[in-house]
């Protein structure tokens, strides 16, 4: 080997194992190529052949496309689920919206989650989604909401099941209004009043039970921007309850990236971080 | 028209320009989501929340990176929260008598349109491993755009589908055996 040239990574370092991804791909000058192969192991060998075998079969499988059904209820449901948030921007959906035994009720199961969106309005109307031409009037957000909402009480009538989701979504908006308005639609004033956010609610919200404090917009809260992520799920406004004592106006965001989650909780004066937990 | 072109309308107000995207993207985007969860309720699940995000947030995407790899992100990061719950519920599952039955149990015949083989061999890597794989080797992304889509430098990109060929090649066993069967598309 040229003493101009440095050594190889040794065997079964990270180093190495992209280089071998570079050899099995092809993406190595030729020069590199006869240097390196000079060099490798039996088993390094045999690694390329199957990275090779192996990209070559993926590469090749058929193309995955959905099937007229699915594809009909799909459109079907984002254009339903898209026009019901209108007015509501910023509401995060119910997990569950698909059903394999729903099927052939597709419509009654849209029908419901407009319902579960309409008692989330009441939140989001209700503390202002600021920059949002949709949401830009709090009063015409909670009066149509309102309106929206006793439709689709009417409507869930029809259904058992719709039956059965509307006395917990009603018990859900009255809650929810209970929660103080803000003046700017960052939340600011409406954190005076709201839950005291501790510790074990950090750990809920990271084990994705609901934490005290109810659930705002993250994209409008104050200090988002100091939040590096587009990652951003969840926001919670609250009082942080420090180890003296004393109580901050805080913002608590859940950040989810890959399988990773974190929250971290900021003081809304000056944004600076209270607490961080990973997971 | 452009996905940028269309994403510029769709925030400019034009509704039929976020059709026009979702007609552009559903197949691909439901086939990753169906490749990573193997399971096609799961996937139309995950494709319509990939969806209803880029619906939420389109004025976000600010056309630093192609539109497809900003969407993509949000499809796999969309799975990956999908496995993340998952992965919860078996660790707190119910009782097997509380196991709703499910009538159209029958579907997950169909779960995914591979091979059988590869398709078992996918199941066994770890999300991490099988997103990079599915994104490089199944959906021919380079690897400047699956490190985007993935949020990990290219690096963690070529590791992550070294190791998955990997394991897929130790699942498969023999490659060259003739016992193989053939191909889907050697007809």
């Amino acid at each position: 080997m040229s003493a101009d040239h440095p050594p190889f990574p040794e065997p079964n370092s990270p180093e190495r194992i992209e280089l071998l991804f570079d050899l099995a791909a092809g993406l190595l000058d030729e020069a590199t190529v006869e240097r390196f192969t000079a060099e490798l192991t039996e088993s390094e060998y045999q690694e390329i052949e199957d990275q090779r075998s192996v990209n070559a079969m993926l590469a090749t499988a058929p193309a995955v496309t959905m099937e007229d059904d699915e594809r009909a209820a799909l459109r079907e449901m984002i254009r339903s689920e898209a026009s019901s948030r209108t007015n509501l921007l910023g509401f995060k959906m119910p997990e569950r919206r698909w059903s394999r035994s729903n099927w052939a009720g597709i419509g009654g199961v849209a029908a419901s989650l407009l319902l579960v969106v309409v008692a989330g309005g009441f939140v989001l109307g209700g503390l202002g989604t600021a920059g949002d031409d949709a949401a830009s009037s709090v009063a015409a957000d909670a009066a149509a909401t309102t309106t929206m909402q006793a439709e689709m009480m009417e409507e869930s009538a029809a259904s058992d099941e719709d039956r059965s989701l509307s006395a917990p979504a009603t018990a859900a908006a009255e809650s929810l209004q209970a929660i103080p308005e803000p003046e700017d639609g960052s939340g600011v004033a409406a954190v005076e009043d709201v839950s005291v956010i501790r510790e074990s609610d950090v750990e809920d919200l990271l084990a994705e039970t609901p934490p005290g404090p109810r659930p705002y917009n993250p994209e409008n809260l104050l200090c988002r921007d100091e939040i590096d992520s587009e990652d951003v799920t969840f926001g919670y406004l609250g009082r942080w309850a420090d180890e003296s004592g004393d109580r901050l106006n805080a913002v608590m965001f859940k950040i989810e990236r890959g399988l990773e989650a974190s929250v971290q909780v900021l003081d809304t004066a000056d944004c600076s971080l209270l607490f961080e937990l990973d997971k | 028209m452009t996905d940028r072109e269309l994403i510029d309308r769709f925030v400019g107000g034009d509704q039929s320009a976020f059709t026009q995207l979702m007609q552009n993207h559903e197949d691909r985007v439901f086939g990753l989501c169906l490749r990573m969860l193997r399971d096609r309720t799961k996937a139309l699940d995950a494709t319509q929340e990939t969806f209803l995000t880029l619906y939420r947030k389109a004025d976000k995407y600010h056309g630093k990176s192609a539109f497809s790899t900003w969407l993509y992100r949000v499809a796999v990061n969309t799975c990956y929260d999908q496995l993340r719950k998952e992965k919860r519920k078996r660790a707190d599952a119910l009782p097997a008598h509380l196991d709703p039955i499910d009538p159209h149990v029958t579907d997950e015949m169909r779960a995914v349109e591979l091979r059988p083989d590869i398709e078992s061999a996918l199941a066994t890597l770890q999300p991490e491993f099988r997103s990079a794989v599915i994104l490089v080797d199944m959906e021919g992304h380079s690897l400047e755009t699956a490190a985007e889509m993935l949020a990990v430098p290219i690096g963690t990109v070529k590791s992550r589908v070294f190791r998955g060929r990997r394991i897929l090649a130790s699942s498969l066993g023999n490659l060259s055996n003739p016992s193989t069967p053939p191909r889907d598309d050697r007809g």
